[in-house]
């Protein structure tokens, strides 16, 4: 194995950043709310805000620290993880219009193709198999709602 | 009394109840057993398709995957020495050596046997102590909450060793996210941005879904290989002679009490409970040199501890409200879809509910002995599963457990962005097991901040009565003594480098940056291993 990089101190930077950001956001987006305290309610403004101080005080030590973390993923790993998200993100967005048991067939195929899973039936059967078998327990068995496209209109 | 007894035992012993128990227990034991998958993450993807079954079944499936996932991790823990859960951590010190020995058989036996007494003897003292404790919880004011919800998110914050401030950051970024959506006194809209999807605030279903699945799935995408299936060590005889279980009873029993108290502190769970069962017990015990390289009595101790946790962990859960640790907070979730909002009032508003959750307890460890016991040959052959097919399969069951919370794909993109904050803290050594707690004591915080500052008029002088006071004194001191320790820890670590300074400097760029302070990639593992769920 290679040596262990991990997120080390640019990691701890980039977290504070991120959390200070949060912080600020908050902040910002009770301003208007900040109006409606009464004499003794800390109001609808005050608690979370009292937490965004809380959390930039806290960040800002993070960021002082030297810090450790996880071991980072290689590029093509990061890489492969980011694909995941995105194949993630496109799954729920054609979820509902293409159906379930398409959509996650389709999902899965994808996904197993960037874990580099290529035994052909395997990575063929394994999807269709899955999507079918969780469409046919959790809709029909439980009746879970789940997005209904033209192949779900013939299995139930 | 006596009606609630009978009504909770009314609730649970019909059909449908006890075959959500079956297969909860099926299920935990594959969960348990599969490397990788832990009892948070099962009970967090299952969560939304119990939504459809009644409470009682709902909770009882869950029940079942908790407690016999807890008690199945230990099999991977004792053939591969790798803990099946965080909670079987302390397992592999004395089962891996048994099995190495050829005594496999007899340790897996041991496992079934002790968890199966540790989860009975749990929910035999979860039935002593909850209601007495909600008796007194219903004095509580919301001062009192508040403050409790502080000290779980100190408590666990303090667990994740040296990342404590970023345990409480953890547990911060929880509580805001609680804030956003209608806030709980004014009804005021709050950090919605706009977004009318999260005026009910941010679904904590998918935000769990995202952080505990989606997550730790993601994390499997850096490699491609899975690790190679180990080779298989002979496992020898099952059977185990009634002298054995006599000589493993006291420290099992006295373990039990361990785990069951340790799992009732509110954001500790049964990783840590086992590791201090196991320490007891060798501490109480006569010739210990075997223990740490297989002595069934350390392996026994172990596994009853981390099953005594759970009932354990349900008590905070049950009469509290705060969560007693990541799968618990987890079926608090579960609870509040089901419109019950556990706490003091739940407890006697719905007592045969409660009752019922009581007596699944008692009834999954034996349902997981017999289960256990029949099939105990072929689980060993589950550890072995090659995993790298199920990471995507976690993804489409997480995304879809999402989408049937609502029937909405916002709450779907909420989970991929829980995930993918998961994911970061994950690598920059932010436990994620804060978070969640946070998110669910959130309201309580809230509401119990601001009603105590309210009934005081505006003043804070609530924090200075004695019982809010002693629990942030504890708060406080539980803080400080974590950071003592890791103050500790370093001082030590710096003596020994500086004695073995010189030539061996340890390799990558990355460490040696961030040397003098606690840069043992080792450490860090270990500390995030405990601190995840």
């Amino acid at each position: 194995m290679e040596a262990a990089r991990t997120s080390g101190r640019p990691g701890n930077l980039f977290a504070a950043a991120v959390l200070i950001l949060v912080g600020l956001t908050v902040f910002a987006q009770t301003a208007g709310l900040a109006e409606l305290e009464t004499g003794s309610d800390p109001g609808p403004a005050g608690y979370p805000r009292l937490l965004a101080a809380l959390l930039i005080v806290l960040a800002v030590c993070v960021g002082l620290q030297r810090g450790v973390g996880d071991t980072l993923p290689s590029a093509a790993g990061a890489l492969r993880v980011a694909a995941a998200v995105a194949l993630l993100v496109v799954y729920a967005l054609v979820m509902e219009s293409v159906g379930y048991v398409a959509s996650t067939t389709g999902f899965l195929l994808a996904t197993m193709l960037l874990l580099g899973i290529r035994r052909s039936w395997w990575s063929l059967l394994v999807p269709v198999v899955f999507s079918i078998a969780v469409f046919l327990v959790f809709y029909r068995l439980f009746g879970v709602p789940l997005p209904r496209g033209p192949i779900e209109g013939l299995l139930s | 009394m006596s009606g609630d007894w009978t009504e909770g035992l009314r609730l649970i012993l019909g059909w449908q109840p006890v075959l959500m128990m079956l297969i909860g227990v099926l299920g935990g034991i594959a969960v348990g057993a599969v490397p990788g998958l832990s009892s948070t993450m099962a009970i967090a993807i299952l969560l939304p398709f119990t939504f459809v079954l009644d409470p009682v079944p709902g909770i009882a499936l869950l029940l079942g995957i908790y407690t016999s996932s807890v008690y199945a991790g230990s099999i991977p823990a004792i053939l591969l020495r790798i803990p099946g859960t965080p909670a079987s951590a302390a397992t592999m010190l004395d089962g891996y050596p048994m099995a190495q020995r050829g005594q496999g058989g007899q340790a897996l036996s041991i496992s079934l046997v002790a968890s199966s007494i540790g989860g009975l003897l749990g929910g035999i003292m979860l039935i002593f102590f909850a209601p007495a404790l909600a008796r007194i919880a219903l004095q509580f004011g919301p001062a009192e909450f508040f403050m409790l919800a502080l000290f779980a998110i100190s408590l666990i914050a303090s667990m994740s060793e040296g990342a404590m401030v970023k345990g409480l950051l953890a547990g911060l970024i929880g509580l805001v996210v609680a804030t956003v959506g209608t806030d709980p006194i004014g009804g005021q809209p709050r950090l919605t941005f706009g977004v009318d999807d999260l005026l009910g605030g941010l679904g904590f279903i998918p935000v769990l879904i995202g952080i505990f699945g989606v997550a730790e799935a993601l994390a499997r995408f850096e490699g491609r290989r899975g690790a190679g299936a180990a080779a298989a060590v002979p496992t020898g005889s099952f059977r185990l002679s009634g002298a054995t279980l006599r000589r493993l009873t006291p420290g099992m029993s006295y373990s039990s009490v361990i785990g069951f108290g340790v799992g009732a502190l509110p954001g500790t769970g049964g990783d840590i409970g086992a590791f201090i069962g196991h320490n007891e017990v060798k501490r109480l015990s006569r010739n210990t040199a075997g223990f740490g390289s297989g002595d069934p009595r350390g392996l026994a101790a172990a596994e009853a501890a981390n099953n005594a946790s759970v009932p354990g962990s349900m008590a905070p859960t049950l009469v509290l409200g705060i969560p007693g640790n990541a799968p618990a907070a987890v079926l608090i979730g579960a609870l509040t879809v089901h419109g019950l909002q556990p706490g003091p009032q739940l407890f006697s508003a719905s007592s045969g509910l409660i009752y019922s959750i009581f007596f699944a307890l008692l009834i999954i460890p034996v349902i997981m002995l017999l289960v256990g016991a029949l099939g105990i040959r072929s689980w060993s052959q589950v550890a072995r599963v090659p995993t790298q097919l199920l990471w995507p399969c976690i993804l489409a069951l997480s995304a879809v457990g999402a989408y049937a919370v609502r029937s909405d794909v916002v709450d779907v993109l909420v989970m991929i962005g829980a995930g993918a904050l998961g994911y970061l803290m994950i690598k920059t050594g932010f436990p994620t097991a804060p978070l969640v707690i946070g998110l669910i004591v959130g309201p309580l915080a809230e509401a119990g901040f601001r009603r105590a500052t309210i009934i005081s008029s505006g003043s804070y002088s609530w924090m200075l009565e004695p019982l809010p006071l002693a629990l942030l004194v504890l708060s406080v001191l539980t803080l400080g003594l974590s950071l003592l320790r890791t103050a500790r820890k370093q001082l030590a670590a710096r003596r020994e480098r500086a004695v073995a300074s010189g030539p061996g400097a340890p390799a990558g760029t990355a460490s040696a940056d961030a040397a003098p302070v606690d840069a043992n990639p080792g450490a860090t593992a270990a500390s995030d291993d405990e601190a995840r769920p």
